[in-house]
């Protein structure tokens, strides 16, 4: 057991333990923090698995930039406290027997998989040369020919050899020794801007269709307020707590409590 | 220096030729949005007129693409499959988009709700379906579903003054988000046990393997229950009736069709061609998807007194009539009839739930039964159509829906899966109750002083699309062939390429 591995099992552990402190913890503000600890996990996870920048961008996007917002937002709503899913005996035996099954598929998954540690040295010395990509950063030996650091495939062979020639493809294997070697921001940037380039496109315009949604569904125009007004005035006194009729779901909406609270006071 | 190590090759530029029509789409959402800005709210029909003259730009871009397409291709580095079947796909969504806009300007002024994000967000909805039909990767498909689901989670809660709209958005946001969860969790196993995410590279790497790897078999299966949640088939069919009568009926007749159709393509085009050579793991299972489907729709519209959820079912058995086509791979017959279906599901479909658009009026959505009692005496030619939809949806010749189930069943037959023909054929003679009940409510005759529903007067446009979704259902019920023809040349281009003819 190399120090390697024991550190992917602490930041498994640790990833797993916050994972569940996230859906059990009855202070929202809790489930946040927990979050990053899970997110941070993740990124050490990453670090090992020789993915650098990915773990950093984790780090500073996610957990810096992304969960300081939820926490802000968190902190304006101020939440009341939840009814932690502990208590709740259905939830607790429904979720634990998911959690069972899953465990159970998986470790059959995993125990029925036969990993290979790694390629033939003469089969990686074979990629390298095919490949127009490593023959030019082939300057020293490389240490490990291990396509995946965790566990190499040996499907992946052929793939590699008639990679480039058939259909336009790119989908060229990396070696870690190889990426650390040009860069791990260079490697993730190059592929963005050619192999994945279409994803990466896909994805600039989902987030500008979330953006129009998220304006969409909370802004008040005057047109909409206008309606409004004319079915308050339509039914003068507010009929029965609007948060009724709402389902399970929608009652957590921060409206309900008030729309409930008032004819309660009155 | 460094970039130039790693011998980058960027996509050619002829590549984005194969992306046209998804283009022109994109651009139309943005020129969409700034039209909104300068447009006056009294105006925004032109909005309207404005989506129609996108779709019908990328409509043409698609049917060229079908020439063009004949040699089918990957681009972009594998991720897009420019072949006859995507652009297949692609000329049924983008014709069910057509159909949508052109009789949501009337009905979404009558229920107060015009506002320009409509049209974008439907137009982003089609991008996504396209994107979703001729994904090559699985990282497109993913996006291509969320980017649909996106789109059709806002465009679900659009009547965001009214509770039911509201819950409906919440329910699929919700139960859509955990979906997308399991898919995303299938295709990171399958790319685990392959090492690749582009389809053409994963049918490679599995040639080799007798495909019984573990982590492989789970990744498929989680795959799979992401694509029956989109496709709505049961048991992943519970946010279906409520969100289908929660939504907007106009988004209702969108969503209903379109993203099956693009849904179904998506996983026509990963389990029958990609994961075609250990069809023998998989098949039992989508079997079975596909009689539970036929037999709790049908089962569960029979007690309905809603149109939207009666339509709701019928299109949870419907998903397992398709289903079928996929059960029966990796014969071929299997996916033309399921292409067949799409095309003649989306017609039929699409027609009724335009029917339910057109007619509904000021206030209270149209949606119970009652509300149709007595419709024939009233709006004859409007109950005719609907009769009409409801005989090819119930599989009556000389429609649509007849062939359609024909060429299912005798797919099914062909590929000696008997028992999935006689199933379908079963849970078919209990469809026609409810929809003969439907149809005989609009041809009683209302009692003296009882009021009927306020129907809506059919505008142009409403009368334009009932008229092309019953020429639709007519044609592909009389003039077979025609639609045959292009459905078995669809299905010869399909990506990715059968290994032997690689």
């Amino acid at each position: 057991m190399t120090q390697a591995d024991i550190l992917i099992y602490i930041a498994g552990a640790l990833a797993v333990v916050s994972a569940a402190g996230v859906v059990m913890s009855s202070q929202p503000i809790y489930s946040a923090l927990s979050l990053v600890g899970n997110m941070v996990s993740l990124a050490v996870l990453f670090l090992l698995l020789n993915a650098q920048f990915l773990a950093a961008v984790q780090v500073i996007v996610y957990a810096g930039a992304v969960m300081v917002l939820f926490v802000f937002i968190i902190a304006l709503l101020s939440p009341g406290r939840e009814d932690s899913p502990l208590r709740d005996r259905r939830a607790l035996i429904g979720g634990a027997a998911i959690v069972y099954v899953t465990v159970q598929i998986f470790v059959l998954a995993t125990n029925g998989t036969t990993y290979k540690k790694g390629l033939p040295t003469a089969t990686c010395a074979t990629i390298r040369e095919a490949v127009p990509a490593y023959r030019l950063i082939q300057a020293g030996q490389p240490a490990s020919c291990n396509p995946f650091p965790l566990h190499g495939n040996e499907n992946a062979v052929p793939i590699a050899q008639a990679n480039n020639s058939a259909a336009g493809l790119n989908g060229v294997l990396f070696f870690p020794d190889d990426v650390n070697r040009v860069g791990n921001v260079q490697v993730t940037g190059g592929q963005l801007f050619t192999t994945f380039v279409l994803p990466f496109e896909i994805t600039s315009l989902l987030l500008l269709v979330a953006a129009v949604g998220a304006v969409y569904l909370t802004r008040r125009s005057p047109g909409r307020e206008r309606a409004e007004q004319a079915r308050a005035s339509r039914r003068p006194p507010l009929p029965a707590p609007a948060g009724e009729s709402l389902g399970p779901g929608v009652a957590a909406s921060p409206k309900a409590p008030a729309a409930t609270g008032e004819p309660e006071s009155a | 220096m460094l970039l130039a190590t790693q011998n980058l090759q960027f996509p050619p530029t002829r590549d984005l030729i194969g992306l046209l029509p998804e283009l022109i789409l994109s651009g139309a959402f943005v020129i969409l949005l700034m039209l909104d800005l300068v447009t006056p709210p009294s105006r925004r029909s032109l909005l309207a007129a404005v989506s129609l003259v996108a779709l019908a730009a990328a409509m043409g871009a698609v049917v060229w693409g079908w020439f063009d397409a004949d040699h089918a291709r990957t681009i972009y580095a594998g991720s897009f499959a420019y072949d006859r079947f995507g652009r297949f796909v692609d000329g049924i969504v983008i014709a069910s988009a057509a159909l949508t806009v052109a009789i949501s300007p009337d009905y979404l002024n009558r229920r107060g709700l015009h506002f320009g994000e409509y049209y974008a967000l439907i137009l982003a909805a089609t991008v996504g379906m396209m994107l979703l039909a001729g994904a090559a990767s699985l990282i497109v498909i993913f996006l291509g579903i969320e980017l649909l689901s996106i789109s059709l989670y806002i465009l679900s809660g659009f009547a965001h003054t009214e509770t039911r709209s509201q819950e409906a958005a919440l329910k699929y946001l919700l139960l859509g988000g955990f979906a997308s969860g399991i898919l995303l969790y299938g295709m990171a196993l399958i790319y685990g046990a392959t090492g690749h995410t582009q389809l053409t590279l994963i049918k490679q790497s599995l040639a080799g393997s007798s495909g019984t790897d573990p982590l492989f078999l789970v990744g498929v299966g989680l795959l799979f229950v992401g694509f029956a949640f989109k496709v709505s088939a049961a048991p992943f069919h519970w946010w279906t009736p409520d969100v289908y009568q929660g939504a907007p009926t106009s988004v209702t007749t969108f969503m209903s069709v379109a993203t099956k159709v693009a849904a179904f393509a998506s996983l026509i085009r990963v389990f029958t061609y990609t994961f075609a050579d250990s069809t023998d793991k998989w098949t039992g299972i989508v079997a079975f998807v596909a009689i539970i489907s036929m037999v709790v729709g049908n089962v569960a519209a029979l007690t309905q007194t809603s149109l939207k959820r009666m339509l709701a079912y019928s299109g949870i058995a419907q998903a397992g009539y398709i289903l079928i086509g996929v059960a029966v791979s990796p014969d071929p017959l299997g996916t033309v009839g399921s292409l067949y279906y799409l095309a003649a599901y989306a017609a039929t479909n699409l027609g009724a739930f335009a029917v339910i658009t057109v007619l509904a009026g000021r206030g209270e959505d149209l949606d119970s039964y009652d509300g149709i009692r007595g419709l024939a005496y009233r709006r004859p030619y409007t109950a005719a159509a609907m009769a009409f939809f409801l005989f090819s949806l119930g599989g009556f010749p000389p429609t649509a829906g007849f062939f359609a189930k024909f060429l299912v069943f005798s797919a099914a037959i062909h590929a000696h899966a008997v028992y999935l023909a006689l199933w379908g054929i079963g849970t078919s003679v209990i469809s026609i109750f409810y929809y003969l009940r439907v149809g005989l409510l609009m041809y009683t005759r209302p009692k003296e002083g009882e009021e009927t529903y306020p129907w809506a007067r059919t505008s142009l446009a409403g009368g334009g699309v009932l008229a092309a979704s019953a020429a639709g259902t007519l044609v592909l019920g009389i003039l077979v062939f025609l639609i045959y023809t292009a459905a078995v040349s669809a299905q010869h281009g399909v990506l990715p390429v059968p290994q032997q003819l690689a």
